[in-house]
């Protein structure tokens, strides 16, 4: 349970003061906050694009003392509208370029293209602009560039907020298929909802990590976080809170537990 | 204003028969409800009739009704040479020859609504976060005050609380004011609290269309075409088929555990 980044004390501009957590390395951690709580900017924050000094640590090195070329290596970020333009006409072609970054074996990078093309989707898309795909898609391309480049920290902001439920949890299987592939994931989301794909999840309000625990720990607050503007996903909600009313004996995590819990099988 | 499509097709959807009752919040879910949305502000060339109020109306004669109908695009985006939020306002009102008496006032009373502080008015554009943009979007909207809004996927941002006060605002203003509004969105969760009606769309025409619990409680044909149902009526069902026990599908969570409560054994 290895720290990869850390953040100590950070303070910046009215928006964060004193915040302080780590990310541990090869795991998915969600951090959900009310809107206007600097997600998005704790985001580029932790990628660099927003330098600061002494307070944010990779591998236990500030940022601020980490040149261009190892952030470039050990970093890849997408931000929720996925805008930043892809650079060639076809998708095949933006792949292959993704390769010129790493050294690999031909048959390597064979095996990794056949692995990526699977996994994501990608082989009717392959001719296509990528410019042109939808969000969808593009986000799933982008999920297939992180595999050829393997940074150690991968991070997403807002990313499962514009895509429909069913593309929402083909992206969820997409971030555990990332996770095998050894990488570090950090989430950022307004709804409660996509803290269930996390292994941890933190709970910013006011610039501080008001929670923090697996996801089973954070929403059994439910009177904290409905008191500052979330709200549980319907089952958890409704399993948390029969067992405050004593319905039931403990907080049940599936339909069927809760269900024969409440109702004694006969 | 009441919208009424008869037999209407384009590319996307074909013979869509819809009456639009005014002074509803109605959600739009499915596929092409983009599409739909372009219909209905005419952007569309279309065979079939549209009526507003039971009045024919000619695709050459859509100026006449553009200021009663707005449209609110899921895109967020700004013209470059617009700086701050104050400037924007400006520009759209000048742009879109809004009559506004009283421009100041107006302006300010449209982030009043909206939640966001007087002060934002002199905040660059640069600075503001992107529920605050989308926010902004919407109160540059409610400017235009039309009979009718067409919101495309308003809410996909937003946390619980900003949802809850958008949606309040948009209720105290249909039954105040007489408005119309129709949201497009993915999240059947947050139709069935809020949208009085919802239209469901699919395979280029329309699936459903009527109130949310009747439309929400074809369960055996929206699992058909593979199309997500709310969760509580969802475990309302399963109760039903394992223990035989009826629940009602309470759009309270605190009502849903009383009536758990009087079911127990």
């Amino acid at each position: 349970m290895k720290t990869i980044l850390d953040v100590r004390d950070l303070s910046y501009q009215s928006l964060f003061s004193h915040c302080t957590f780590s990310l541990i390395e090869n795991q998915v951690t969600v951090l959900v906050g009310p809107n206007r709580s600097g997600k998005t900017v704790l985001s580029k924050i932790l990628s660099g694009l927003i330098p600061t000094k002494e307070m944010i640590f990779f591998e236990n090195k500030s940022l601020d003392s980490i040149d261009s070329r190892e952030k470039q290596k050990n970093f890849f970020f997408l931000f929720q509208d996925a805008s930043f333009p892809f650079r060639f006409f076809r998708v095949q072609e933006e792949l292959s370029f993704y390769f010129s970054y790493v050294k690999l074996q031909e048959e390597e990078i064979q095996e990794v293209l056949e692995k990526v093309k699977k996994q994501f989707g990608l082989t009717p898309l392959l001719k296509k602009n990528p410019n042109e795909l939808t969000l969808f898609q593009k986000i799933r391309l982008y999920f297939a560039l992180a595999v050829i480049l393997k940074p150690k920290i991968f991070l997403l902001d807002h990313v499962f907020e514009m895509v429909s439920p069913q593309e929402k949890e083909i992206l969820y299987r997409d971030i555990y298929f990332l996770k095998q592939e050894k990488m570090t994931i950090f989430i950022t989301s307004s709804k409660l909802e996509h803290a269930l794909v996390g292994d941890k999840v933190l709970i910013l309000h006011q610039g501080n990590i008001l929670l923090e625990g697996s996801p089973f720990e954070v929403l059994k607050e439910d009177g904290i976080l409905n008191k500052i503007g979330l709200d549980l996903p319907f089952f958890v909600d409704l399993s948390v809170k029969l067992q405050y009313y004593n319905l039931v004996d403990t907080i049940y995590l599936t339909q069927e537990k809760l269900v024969n819990a409440l109702w004694k099988s006969d | 204003m009441e919208i009424r499509l008869k037999n209407v097709s384009c590319e996307e959807l074909q013979k869509i028969n819809l009456l639009i009752p005014s002074q509803k919040l109605i959600a739009v879910t499915g596929e092409n409800t983009s599409c739909l949305f372009e219909i209905l502000t005419m952007k569309k060339p279309v065979t079939g009739f549209i009526y507003h109020d039971g009045k024919r109306i000619l695709l050459k004669d859509r100026y006449l009704y553009q200021e009663k109908i707005a449209f609110l695009s899921s895109q967020i985006s700004f013209p470059s040479h617009i700086s701050t939020v104050q400037e924007y306002f400006h520009y759209w009102i000048l742009q879109y020859h809004l009559s506004c008496h009283n421009e100041t006032k107006k302006i300010e009373d449209a982030i009043h609504l909206v939640g966001l502080p007087k002060a934002v008015l002199t905040f660059p554009l640069s600075i503001l976060s992107h529920s605050e943009m989308k926010l902004l979007q919407i109160a540059s909207v409610l400017l235009l005050n039309p009979e009718v809004f067409l919101l495309d996927n308003p809410f996909a941002n937003f946390d619980s609380k900003s949802t809850k006060q958008l949606m309040r605002l948009f209720s105290k203003m249909k039954e105040k004011y007489g408005k119309t509004f129709l949201f497009s969105t993915d999240d059947c969760e947050l139709i069935y609290q809020y949208a009085d009606d919802v239209i469901l769309l699919k395979k280029g025409t329309v699936l459903l269309h009527g109130s949310v619990e009747e439309v929400y409680s074809n369960s055996f044909l929206l699992e058909k075409e593979n199309i997500s149902i709310p969760q509580v009526i969802s475990f309302v069902n399963y109760v039903k088929k394992t223990k035989n026990i009826q629940l009602d599908a309470y759009k309270d969570i605190r009502d849903l555990i009383k009536d758990i409560y009087r079911k127990v054994s």
